[in-house]
């Protein structure tokens, strides 16, 4: 195992976040004050609203003061703060070495000071910026709101000759919005062109795409893509319009966005359950393809290539299926599409019966395959 | 639809804007119980009872909906879910994985996603989840929280205001010992004070006197319609003058007596609700004997007038019968 795969499977105390908290409470007292340390009063009186919000129960178990005790003797325990004696008080101060936390690639990295109360403070934001319906677009202006001016008939002249260029693609979010790309959209449908929309080359690229969608990162997208022709007063105002909303400085939230920029570009890992699968035979002779769970799933595109079909046709038992996804020992690749025996049985029937009715062809296939599911597993489940 | 997944879960975990993924086949090995994944207190989370029935029933194949993590894998909901499953020696267990939850987002999914199923939570877990997120700056929107919980809205906002006051007494150096009698709803008639010379005052009388919050929220009312600090405090001041029996009383350790007005008030402030019609419409076997009491009634009532006008030397106060008599008049007027 190399370094980085320990880091990453490393498993953190299960009071991390109540040591976050502790760490996060002397971080600002020694950058605040400039004082050597604290004492336990005084970091009890400045974390305990905090972790009322985070560990309720241990708390109400263990007792306010008992706890934070507890969390203090951890911390010094692992190396983040010391505790020293000053004038016959005990002070207690930052070590330099920070706690740990794992961020969403599942990777442990350090933990920067103030991370998660700038990401909670960010989802706050997002929450007023959400509920009022803020729409960036209102303040960023676009060159197609005056269709008549010098730069969008250029934008319409260059259309014109070049036709849409679809190297730069529109980015449009799945509520159909698009921050970038608004004047362009205009020219086209002016001109009747195709526009071509940004296509995620993969479901990890577009869950990447969705997680960073929030109210604020629209704001920066809408502000960082027309850096170069928005005068600084029109980026000012757009800043002020979010912070009239969020009831706090534009500064205040950059300082958040900046702080929680690694956190929020860490992309998570694909979460890939490994099933345990034996072979089977479709028909007695066949070489055993056919991939069985021991709790009854069974991998689609083995079972439906043994039965004769393309594999293909799997997508027509989505509807009637559910479907689950993981790997195998014999698997490569993408996922492998599983399913329940018993649904598939149930589903195939009810798949044959549905298309019969709407006059689509059924593949013979499928009673075969049926047939075999029931022949497989009926027997054992009875 | 799989089996496992729950429109419910999902149209919550939606509304929050919590970006989730179906996971049914979650390693059991992988999740993790770390500190406070859960707002239960001690004796209600997991009840062995109710882990030993979803034990059997998952045995015998049923089917529950997914637990919820966090990216982490680390527990959000469903620990008897978890457990059963962990008794069964499952291996795996559909889940809801969300991503990015911060640690007050996971105890507010908590708190939603316990109230609609297994046991829900009592008022003192969900007042004590209130209580911290207020804590920690958060705007709780008391109608979205009352769906959630099944507690009142209105209760949720008193619990909210209640809090605010500890807060803001804190800040101006009350000390808890000094507040720790006074009642939810007086905490929160007081948070409504402005000034911070008016709120120091009028906690203070509403130690001192035990005043009701109906009163206090009267005289807060008033003392923030002042168009001074010395006009607000000055109002404060006069309240304090009206009940300096009652802060004698309590100060040497007695109860302030209970005066007898506090029953006649209610019936007072009721019949002025009728006008003279509404007091006319009597069944005729009836008016002989309303006629009566109602005479007995005036003679009292205007022997109280005439000994109040002197005793409580009322001379500047207009009499009764030069104001017009379908004035509505609450409560604080006719006492």
């Amino acid at each position: 195992m190399t370094m980085l795969e320990a880091e990453k499977t490393e498993d953190l105390p299960r009071d991390n976040a109540s040591r976050l908290a502790i760490y996060d409470v002397l971080c600002e007292r020694t950058s605040a004050t400039g004082a050597p340390g604290v004492t336990d009063d005084e970091l009890f009186d400045r974390v305990i609203g905090r972790l009322r919000v985070l560990v309720p129960r241990e708390l109400h178990l263990v007792g306010d003061r008992a706890y934070v005790d507890e969390k203090v003797h951890a911390c010094v325990e692992a190396g983040i703060i010391v505790a020293s004696c000053d004038n016959g008080r005990r002070l207690l101060t930052l070590t330099g070495r920070p706690p740990l936390v794992r961020y969403p690639d599942g990777e442990v990295r350090n933990y920067p000071p103030g991370l998660e109360l700038a990401r909670e403070r960010l989802d706050r934001d997002n929450a007023h910026l959400r509920r009022v319906g803020f729409d960036v677009r209102k303040s960023v202006p676009s060159i197609a709101d005056d269709p008549n001016g010098a730069q969008f008939q250029e934008l319409l002249a260059s259309m014109r000759e070049h036709g849409f260029m679809k190297q730069f693609p529109v980015v449009k979010y799945e509520d159909d919005v698009v921050i970038d790309g608004r004047a362009r959209l205009r020219a086209a449908a002016i001109l009747h062109l195709d526009v071509e929309c940004l296509k995620h080359g993969s479901d990890k690229d577009r869950k990447a795409a969705h997680r960073r969608d929030t109210p604020l990162n629209r704001v920066l997208v809408a502000v960082h893509s027309n850096a170069g022709r928005l005068p600084r007063d029109v980026m000012d105002a757009v800043y002020e319009r979010v912070a009239d909303v969020t009831r706090r400085t534009w500064d205040e939230t950059a300082a958040d966005l900046a702080l929680t920029h690694e956190w929020r570009r860490s992309i998570p890992g694909e979460y890939s359950p490994r099933f345990d699968v034996k072979k089977l035979a479709y028909r007695e002779g066949d070489e055993a393809k056919i991939q069985v769970t021991s709790d009854g799933k069974v991998m689609l595109r083995s079972l439906i290539e043994a039965g004769g079909l393309s594999n293909y046709k799997i997508n027509i038992l989505r509807d009637h299926v559910p479907f689950e996804r993981a790997r195998s020992a014999h698997s490569a690749g993408r996922k492998a599409v599983f399913a329940r025996a018993e649904d598939l049985i149930t589903g195939i029937a009810t798949m044959q019966q549905e298309r019969r009715a709407a006059k689509l062809k059924v593949d013979p296939e499928w009673e075969q395959i049926r047939q075999w599911l029931v022949r497989t597993f009926e027997p054992a489940r009875g | 639809m799989h089996p496992s997944a729950s429109a419910q879960t999902e149209s919550k975990l939606a509304a929050r804007h919590v970006r989730f993924a179906f996971e049914p086949n979650l390693d059991i090995n992988q999740i993790r119980d770390v500190e406070g994944n859960q707002v239960r207190l001690s004796e209600h989370r997991a009840p062995k009872a109710m882990v030993d029935r979803y034990a059997e029933q998952m045995k015998a194949g049923a089917i529950f909906p997914a637990i919820v993590v966090n990216d982490r894998h680390e527990i959000v909901d469903g620990n008897s879910r978890w457990m059963a499953a962990q008794r069964n020696k499952r291996e795996t267990i559909a889940a809801y994985v969300c991503s990015d939850l911060s640690a007050l987002q996971a105890r507010s999914l908590s708190v939603e996603l316990n109230q609609s199923h297994g046991l829900s939570m009592t008022d003192e877990e969900i007042r004590a989840f209130v209580r911290s997120a207020v804590e920690e700056g958060q705007v709780l929107d008391a109608k979205a929280y009352s769906r959630m919980t099944g507690v009142k809205a209105s209760t949720l906002a008193r619990w909210v205001a209640a809090k605010h006051f500890e807060m803001r007494a804190a800040r101006d150096g009350i000390t808890i010992d000094h507040f720790k009698d006074l009642a939810d709803s007086v905490r929160a008639a007081l948070h409504v004070a402005k000034l911070r010379a008016v709120f120091l005052q009028v906690t203070t009388l509403a130690v001192e006197a035990r005043v009701p919050a109906a009163q206090l929220k009267a005289i807060i009312t008033e003392a923030n319609a002042a168009p001074s600090e010395a006009d607000a405090l000055a109002v404060v001041a006069r309240a304090r003058a009206l009940r300096s029996e009652d802060v004698k009383a309590i100060a040497a350790g007695f109860k302030s007596a209970r005066r007898k007005s506090i029953g006649s008030a209610l019936h007072i402030g009721g019949l002025l609700r009728f006008e003279v019609d509404d007091l006319l419409d009597v069944s005729p076997d009836k008016q002989v004997e309303m006629f009566t009491r109602m005479s007995r009634l005036r003679q009292r009532l205007d022997g109280a007038l005439t000994r109040a006008r002197v005793e409580w030397n009322l001379d500047d106060v207009a009499r009764p019968r030069d104001r017009d008599l379908s004035e509505p008049r609450d409560l604080m007027q006719v006492r």
